[in-house]
């Protein structure tokens, strides 16, 4: 009974123990990459660029920021959730967008991490639209009828999951070209076969 | 060496494929909302409305119609919201921009409020907006509109249900009960939500919250789709008015 516990005890122990040494691990390559692609001014500024379209998107669906007849930003306290996920959100498209970037000019033999980040980015935009209130989701209803309303509705309801979901669906994106930046080494047999021919 | 670069050609296709795709989104998204195709059409059909059908939509036409309204007879604005009980926007509406509203200009006098059903989100939508109607034989709307919008519950989740409208209503003070069931149940101001809708639709409308601020001879017509804050109300009405 007694060596079954202690067994038990050093599994429990052993797996935390991987589990720790993953999580630093993801967090040392999430980090080294961040350096690597960050620290090159184009990038930073293609990131915060990015960052800065997607704010402004996120916030004019949400109908926060309105730029006619006055330019004009508030946020009421029903809306204070929305505004946490979409600023997240758009620091994430942003970082992820220019690290793609990256890996398509820099590493020639690796795949870009495109669908998670068209997913995350899509996902984001569509649940950021009140779908029912704009007139996207009046122009659903009144052409597909109950199938639309009950599209729209799922939408509007489960705004905010869908909107999670896209943010969970972005930090995998970050995470996968990080660890494709910091684990590869691939060998670019065009360059090679030019070098050494 | 070609398969090589045969494979990095579909690589980048497929980025190319992917960003236009995004774009798009992004595009279609950024149309049904601010939409200034649909506010121009708005507009055009305001316009038309105004010529031809003696000012439809001016405050005097629109509250003989029998449409809920605060404020007095003599403001020189209008202003008309074109709302739907189930619609989370227009609760922002109600509860944020409408109180300063009331405050600035239609206890002044400057400007008139004017509710107008526009029920997009389908039967229960159509049920919360009879038995605000109801409410209004009673002169209690205003009342109902305050807890419709602070109870709102997820659109089509049964918040709104028949039963639940009528317990909303009994919370309101001095309401005769039996004459709301009655007029509830008998589907009274079914057809007059219907025409509402209709009324929106041929104007062009495409959402909820729409708010139209005007002269009260219906002249000056601005639209803002959307729950707009209150300085945007602010620059439009300051502008109507001519003090600006």
């Amino acid at each position: 009974m007694r060596i079954t516990t202690s067994l038990n005890n050093l599994r429990l122990e052993k797996t935390m123990k991987i589990i720790r040494t993953a999580v630093f691990v993801s967090l040392l390559s999430i980090i080294t990459s961040s350096r690597l692609v960050f620290c090159r001014w184009p990038y930073l500024v293609l990131g915060a660029a990015v960052t800065i379209l997607f704010w402004i998107i996120f916030n004019v669906f949400d109908q926060l920021l309105f730029f006619s007849p006055v330019m004009t930003f508030y946020l009421p306290d029903d809306a204070v959730q929305g505004f946490i996920i979409s600023n997240i959100t758009s620091v994430l498209v942003g970082a992820v967008i220019s690290m793609n970037l990256y890996v398509i000019r820099h590493s020639k033999g690796l795949k870009p991490g495109i669908l998670s980040l068209f997913s995350g980015s899509t996902m984001s935009v569509l649940s950021s639209t009140c779908a029912s209130c704009s007139s996207l989701g009046f122009l659903l209803i009144s052409t597909f009828g109950g199938l639309a309303v009950t599209a729209s509705t799922f939408l509007t309801n489960y705004q905010m999951p869908l909107r999670v979901i896209s943010i969970l669906l972005l930090i995998w994106a970050y995470y996968s070209i990080s660890r494709k930046l910091t684990r590869s080494c691939v060998l670019d047999y065009a360059f090679s076969t030019k070098k050494y021919s | 060496m070609d398969m090589n670069r045969g494979h990095d050609i579909a690589e980048k296709i497929k980025v190319l494929a992917s960003f236009v795709v995004v774009i798009t989104a992004i595009y279609v998204g950024v149309l049904s909302i601010s939409s200034p195709n649909q506010m121009n059409a708005a507009m055009i059909r305001l316009s038309a409305n105004t010529a031809n059908n003696n000012n439809k939509i001016s405050f005097h036409n629109l509250v003989l119609g029998g449409s809920p309204f605060l404020g007095k007879f003599s403001a020189p604005v209008t202003i008309v919201e074109f709302g739907d009980f189930q619609c989370d926007r227009c609760a922002r509406f109600a509860k944020y921009t409408e109180p300063q509203l009331n405050q600035t200009y239609i206890q002044t006098g400057t400007a008139n409020l004017v509710f107008k059903y526009f029920p997009i989100y389908g039967p229960d939508s159509i049920s919360a907006a009879m038995a605000a109607q109801c409410t209004n034989d009673q002169g209690k709307f205003w009342k109902y509109y305050d807890i419709l919008f602070k109870d709102q519950g997820p659109p089509n989740f049964g918040w709104a249900s028949k039963e639940n409208l009528k317990k909303f209503a009994s919370q309101i003070p001095g309401i005769d009960i039996q004459k709301f069931n009655s007029c509830f149940d008998s589907q009274k101001y079914l057809s007059f939500v219907q025409k509402d809708f209709a009324f929106a639709t041929s104007l062009g409308l495409q959402g909820t919250p729409t708010i139209v601020i005007e002269k009260s001879d219906g002249s000056s017509s601005q639209i803002l789709p959307g729950a707009y804050p209150f300085p945007s109300f602010k620059a439009i009405i300051d502008k109507v008015t001519g003090s600006v």
